[in-house]
Formats: C-alpha cells, structure tokens, sequence
C-alpha cells in the first residue's frame, strides 16, 4: 500500500486540477444559463432584495438539500439512459421507518445505519429487475415506487410517527448547523463532491457514460455493464435514503407522504442541469445548478407573495424555458419540426 | 413524362448544381462544385471519407443549404431549405442507414402516408396487392404483408429504392448502398439500380468499390478535401487512375512479411466450437504475428465466431486455449482480460460511442486505471492520434462526428491501449475511404511483427487475400476451408464459400 503522504497527493492532483479548470470552461459550455442565472440574480436584487437575508437564503438552501441529495443519485441513475421512480417512495419509507426505529429506542447510529440498507436494497431492487429481468427501468423503479408507498403506509398505520430525541447528530442532520451552514446543505454539498470525483476521476464514472451512450458497446469492451446498472440504482436509492433521514430529522417526524413531489423535483433537477434522459451527456455540477434555480425561484416566488396554485405553474413553465436552453441546436430543430407539421 | 423530360434534358440537365460552396465554422468543406446529371444515367460521386461526398448530398436533399452557388432544375433555379423541398422536386435520397419502419409491413413502408383509403379506412386488400404488383414490376419478388424486420439488409435497401422510386423520384441519390451487402447481394442491387437507371431515372451513385463503380457509372465525378478535382467519362479513366485522384497519392499494396506459422507459437486454439443452428464443431488455431482471414458470405457464421471467441454469445460446447493453457471465456469481460479484443461489425452502436470524446472511447476497455488523471490520459489520447493518424479537430470532440476511417481507428487505439495479444476485425473496413483503409491494414501488419494474432473477417475477397497469412472459409456456421496465402484465390475460396468442402485439406 502506498503511504498515508502519498496517497494525498494522488487526491489532491486531480482534484485541483479539476477546479482550476471549472470557471472558464462552465462559461463557455453554459453560456445562456449563466447569462439567465445572472438576469434573474438583477432582478432579485431590484425586486426581491429581501431573498439576500441570511436566514432566508440558508433556509431556502437547507430546503434544497433534501431534492439536492436525490437528484444527485439521480444523476448517475440518468446517465446510463434509465430512471428512477421509485426515490420518492424510497425517502418515505426510510423517514418513517427512521422514525419508529428511534421511536423504539433504537440507537441513532444504528437506527442510521439500518435505513440506510432499506434504501440500498430497495435500489438493488430496482437495478435487478432491469437488468437480469430485462424490465424497463420506468417500470421497474414504478412498480417498487408503488410497494413502498404502500409499504409506508402499512409500517405507520397511516399515521404520522413523531418522536423527540435530544441527540446532536439529529440536531445537524435536520436543523443544526455547523460552521453557519446548515447540516443538510453540508450533506448536499459532500455528495455532490464524492459523486463529481466519481464521476470525473473513477473508471466506474467513465463506464456509466460509456453505458449510457451504448449499452452493447460498453459490454464488447469488457465492462461489467450489469453490475454498474445495478449499482447505479443502488447510488440512487442510498442517496434517497440519506434525503429520507434528513427530512424526518428536521420536523422530528415520519411522515408517510413526505415523498411527494421529489420524485419529480429531482428529475427536474436533473434534466434543467443539462443531463440528457437518452444518458451518455451531463454533469453533477449541471444537477447542483439545476437544484439550485428550482429552490431559488420557488423562494422568489413565495416571497413575491404568489399562491402556492401559481407557484406549480410558474414551477412548470420554468422547466420547459430551462430546458429550451440546453437543447442543441434549437434554431434548427424549430425549423425542422414546422416544416413537419 | 419521357418525351417532355428528354425533349428539356437537351435544351438544359435535368439537374445542375453550380459553383456550391459551404463552409463550417471557417472551415471550407465544399468549394466551387460543379455538378450535372441528367435522365438515364448514372453518375458516380467518389472520393475518400471526408472529402465532403455527405455535405454534397446534404445539400441536394435539403438537409442543410449551401452557402453559395445555385442548384437547377431543367435549367430553373430552386431553393431547397428543407428535406421536403427536394422531395417536391422528385430529388430522393437512399441513405445509408435506412428509413424503414421495422414493425410495419412492407406494403406500408412502400405507401406510407399515402396509405389507399376507401371513405377514409385504410384499404388494406387493395395495397398490398398494388404493393406486390409494383414490386414485381421492378424486378423485387417479397411477401408484401409481413414485417420489414424480417428482411435482409439487401432486401430492405431494395425495398428503399422502390419506395422512392414509387414518390416519382426523377433523381435518386444512392449513399452507398453495397456497403453492407456480401456478393450475391451486390449483384442483385445493381441490377435494380440498372433498372432504375432504364426508367429514365438520374442516378448519384457512391461507392467505395471500383468495380461497380466501373460496372454501373456513366460518368465519374471526384471530390478531395471539398475541391472537385476530376470529372468525366468513365471510358476515359481506369480503376488505378481513380484511386489516384481519389487519395491524391499512389497505393501500393505492401508485400506481406512471410512468417511460418508452423513456427510461431500458438497464442490461440478453438476445439469443437459448437451453437445449436449457428456454429457447428469449430476447430482452428491462431498463431503469433499472424494474420488469419476468415471469409465466407453473409450468414456463414463469421461474425458469431469471433463473437463466441469473445464471450459476447453463449455457446453449447467449445474449449478455448490460449498460450497452450485451457481458459474459459464468458463474458467479453474476461475475453478482455485474457487479453482479446473485439473490433465488432457495426461500428457506429457496437464499437464507439459517438456521444463521447476520442479519449474517453479510447479508454474505455482499460483494465490498469484506478484513478484518472486527464492530463496524462489527454497525452496517451493524443500519442494514438499521431500514431494512427486519427483527423479529430480536438480531443474532446464527440467521435461521433468523424468519418469513418477516423472512427475505426478510434476503436483499436482502444485495444492498443488495453494492450490485447489477440484482436477480432470484423470487418474492420466496411464503409472505409480507400486511404484509411491502407493504413489500417498497416497498422494490423505492425502489430503482427510485435507477435500479435489477428483474425480478420472481411467481405471483400481482395482485402482478405492481400492482407492474411491463412484463410479459413465458413459456409453455413462450419469450416468448409483452409488455404495458405500461396494457394489461395478469390475462385477457391467461392467454392467453399457456397459449400463445397475440402475436409482433405483441412489439417487437424
């Protein structure tokens, strides 16, 4: 083995390198998003300076960590050309059985630990299903959708499952902060970093591109295709399990519907930060981005005193616009399609 | 239409494109082409992969405009801005990969769109026979009711060309249509394009195959680097000729390096290979620094071989050793491992991933990286850029966008990389500009004088017989052959190609 000295620079390399080269090459690469992000950052300014309040800005970041972190597994899971339904399902099952595990007097190391394996094996689930049974992943990743929701609801009775625990960790894991930054957004921001080294640097991150740009090609070089499908679920259903621990450990409660809308936040999330749901293309840093504006817009708009019905619309309307932005080729492609109709 | 179409064709071409120019991003790929083809001819557009053959057609089907220069039509200028502008002017084009729909049958892709309707159902009785009557006409004898998954390649360009011929195309361009088809195929595709031809249609022809360029054409036209360097009369031009302008430079055959197989060692041996109705009791070695062509038509189970080698399909029996040491292969994971490589058939989805940069494909079957570093990766990348001569703009670039020389090469600077002692080609030239072609074939005789064993399927005998050092012929999923270089001709190898066999030449 090498040594502990030599081992850190190995990390440290690649890592700055990387950073080194991040700004320009986000300049150029994303240029109408950064010129869009930069308009709507003057008009907060202007109209909604009151969004620069400390509190409000490390609220709203807290807020996001929870989609942040799932859409972060995501990622890796659209990447390779499939989907995962089934993170909203995945988050509530573990909230709740978080919950009662606690509830119980289940020590919260314990407690974490266990959780944590619901949402690898249900991803280990997801990613057999579509790869040794050949099921589609939006149907596949549908169906364990569907078993966990009812699987929450048949843990808790329906019921929500509150508890109190004075423990520090919970404290950081929901509300606490460390340094003045929320523990969530801390968890957010650890695995956007471990899952862009993933990517970027580990030939398992190459294989999934590889994967997700052709599937047989990557199998006639060698790679262990199925394994890294299966894996990538996994990635995916860790990451909601994490996202499922945080949201119970801020309210305190299990909630068996907290899922709600994250499943489509998150993939959201994913396909505004530029990640093609054909797989192959995208980044982690596209996904934070894309995480980012969602969060930030729907804070404008509360603040803005806009009605949670408006806030939905104006949440769709925004995807499509973020969306328009990152598609190749636009220009072209209206022209095709109208001589087509 | 012919009386009035010739009584024009005389007076103006029934098509004409004048002084075309494009450029992209600064970069000219078409400068001042000038191009005329009229009723009842066919025009053979040639020129190695990149010399903007594709842009060309581009242009006269409407896909992208040109930036200059003008295209006429029986002597009246037209502007083509989108693909169904030049379908309004009877211009079609059969590309390479085929715009049929898999699942619906082939009198529907013959009318699609234009399906016969009686009060607004579809008619289905009347179509199909219209359908099998038109094919008929033509020269295609199919099933007009079943699905166009079912048909060959060969069959299903027919069908292609029918279709079009059926919308009125008064100019067909064909993107190389014998590309992908074995011998027999070939034969009968040009003979509907013969007919095509009879009907008074124009016909653009590419191809990179001399003879039929020699057998069909009328007239040549040859582009180089987006310049039009020579056009003419296919009388007045000969094969070598061609290819000299075509690469700019004389190709010489390289003399193979004689090697005796008896001598070098046995990197691989293949015993009683067998899949139940594809490979039946498959036995033969590889050696050292040889090159092992293996021909046979489409069908014969050349590509299943290899992919059995490989560990990409399950087999029902078979013993593989390499170096002398018994191995089990299961999995293109352990071929890998075992030091194989596979260079697969269909390049574009087996082989590459276009999505993605030259770098990033040529590392992708590397077993020794635990960690990557770019900038050593980015100097590996682009040692194999300078070693194979690969053209790529930059690195990052996605490979999808090269030509296909560039591409191919992208693939075995793949296996170059993962350092492979046995390299599968199958096919490893199919829709190759001549150029890229030679120096494939010099990289392959390179690697054999590093004692590297390949095996190299192709479907053009002359490639097979120049460049291996022992030919082993399929028919019907068996070895019905095995010649040495000193006896082998493209007349033995057809003869154990349709099934004769010459078990008292084989020597195990």
């Amino acid at each position: 083995m090498k040594s502990e000295a030599n081992n850190d620079t190995v990390l440290a390399k690649p890592v700055l390198a990387g950073v080194g080269r991040l700004a320009p090459q986000f300049l150029v690469h994303y240029k109408v998003p950064a010129i869009l992000f930069a308009l709507l950052f003057i008009f907060t300014v202007i109209w909604v300076p009151e969004f620069f309040n400390l509190q409000n800005i490390v609220n709203v970041a807290r807020q996001a960590s929870i989609t942040g972190v799932v859409a972060i597994g995501m990622t890796f899971v659209v990447l390779t050309g499939g989907i995962d339904l089934s993170v909203g399902s995945i988050l509530t099952v573990v909230g709740v059985s978080f919950a009662m595990l606690i509830q119980n007097g289940v020590p919260i190391g314990i407690a974490i630990l266990a959780v944590l394996l619901i949402g690898i094996v249900m991803g280990l689930i997801n990613g057999a299903g579509s790869t040794f049974f050949g099921i589609q992943p939006f149907i596949m990743t549908l169906a364990v959708m569907a078993v966990g929701t009812g699987l929450a609801l048949l843990l808790s009775n329906g019921t929500p499952q509150s508890f109190s625990l004075d423990s520090k960790l919970l404290a950081f894991l929901g509300n606490g902060s460390l340094l003045g930054i929320p523990g969530p957004v801390w968890i957010f921001a650890a695995s956007a970093a471990v899952a862009g080294v993933i990517l970027k640097y580990l030939p398992f991150g190459r294989f999934i591109y590889g994967i997700g740009g052709s599937l047989e090609a990557a199998r006639l070089s060698g790679v262990k295709t199925t394994r890294i499908l299966i894996l990538v679920y996994v990635i995916s259903g860790l990451c909601a399990a994490i996202a499922g621990i945080i949201t119970t450990s801020r309210l305190f409660v299990g909630h068996p519907t907290a899922g709600g809308f994250i499943m489509l936040d998150s993939i959201a999330a994913v396909v505004i930060g530029g990640t093609s749901l054909m797989g192959g293309r995208g980044s982690v840093a596209g996904t934070v981005a894309g995480v980012c504006l969602l969060a930030m817009v729907a804070n404008l708009l509360n603040l803005l005193g806009v009605s949670p019905f408006n806030q939905q619309i104006a949440k769709g309307l925004i995807i499509i616009i973020a969306v328009l932005f990152t598609t190749p080729d636009l220009k072209d492609r209206m022209k095709q399609q109208w001589s087509s109709l | 239409m012919g009386e009035a179409v010739h009584a024009a064709a005389r007076s103006a071409p029934l098509l004409e494109m004048r002084d075309i120019a494009k450029s992209y991003n600064g970069i000219k790929v078409l400068n001042g082409i000038n191009l005329t083809v009229n009723p009842g001819e066919v025009l053979a557009l040639v020129g190695e992969n990149g010399a903007g053959k594709s842009t060309l057609i581009k242009i006269l089907s409407g896909a992208i405009t040109a930036d200059t220069g003008d295209i006429l039509i029986e002597g009246d200028k037209v502007l083509f801005q989108t693909p169904h502008d030049a379908e309004q002017s009877e211009i079609v084009t059969v590309y390479q990969e085929l715009n049929l729909f898999a699942h619906l049958s082939v009198a529907e892709n013959l009318f699609f769109s234009r399906h016969r309707q009686v009060k607004g159902m579809i008619n289905w009785k009347k179509m199909n026979s219209e359908a099998k009557r038109f094919l008929e006409d033509f020269g295609v004898y199919l099933k007009v009711d079943q699905p166009v998954s079912r048909l060959s390649i060969a069959e299903k360009q027919m069908l292609e060309i029918a279709k079009a011929l059926h919308r009125k195309a008064r100019v067909m361009i064909l993107d190389e249509p014998t590309a992908v088809l074995g011998g027999d195929d070939v034969g009968r595709l040009l003979q509907i394009v013969r007919r095509l031809r009879d009907r008074g249609v124009a016909v653009i022809f590419i191809s990179h195959r001399l003879d039929e360029i020699f057998g069909l054409a009328d007239r040549y036209l040859v582009l180089k680097d987006g310049h039009q360097v020579d056009d003419g009369s296919i009388g007045d031009t000969t094969p070598d000729d061609l290819v000299g302008k075509m690469v700019g430079r004389q190709i010489t055959a390289a003399p193979r390096d004689k090697i005796r197989t008896d001598a070098a060692p046995k990197l691989l041996r293949v015993e009683n290979l067998s899949r139940k109705g594809v490979l039946t009791e498959i036995h033969f070695s590889l050696h050292a620094g040889e090159v092992l062509g293996i021909a046979g038509l489409r069908g014969s189970g050349r590509t299943e071989l290899v992919r059995a080698i490989f560990g990409a399909d399950p087999v029902d029996s078979g013993v593989f050793y390499i170096r002398g040491s018994r191995v089990d292969i299961g999995s293109p994971g352990e071929a890998v491992r075992k030091g194989i490589g596979l260079v697969p058939e269909d390049r574009g989805n087996q082989g590459l991933f276009k999505n993605l940069s030259a770098s990033h494909n040529m590392f992708m079957a590397s077993k020794k990286i635990k960690w990557i570093y770019p900038r050593e990766e980015q100097n590996t990348a682009s040692g194999f850029v300078d070693s194979l001569q690969i053209k790529l703009a930059h690195l990052g670039v996605p490979v999808g966008s090269l030509s296909g020389g560039n591409q191919q090469k992208v693939v075995l600077a793949k296996w170059l990389e993962t350092g492979v002692d046995i390299l599968l080609l199958d096919e490893p030239t199919r829709g190759i500009d001549v150029g890229s072609k030679a120096q494939i074939y010099s990289v392959v005789r390179d690697l054999c004088k590093q004692g590297m064993g390949i095996i190299l399927i192709s479907s053009e005998l002359t490639e097979i017989l120049e460049n291996s050092h022992r030919i082993l012929v399929m028919s019907k999923g068996r070895i019905t052959g095995e010649l040495d270089r000193e006896t082998a001709t493209e007349e033995l190898i057809m003869k154990y190609a349709v099934g004769g066999s010459s078990n008292e030449k084989r020597s195990e």
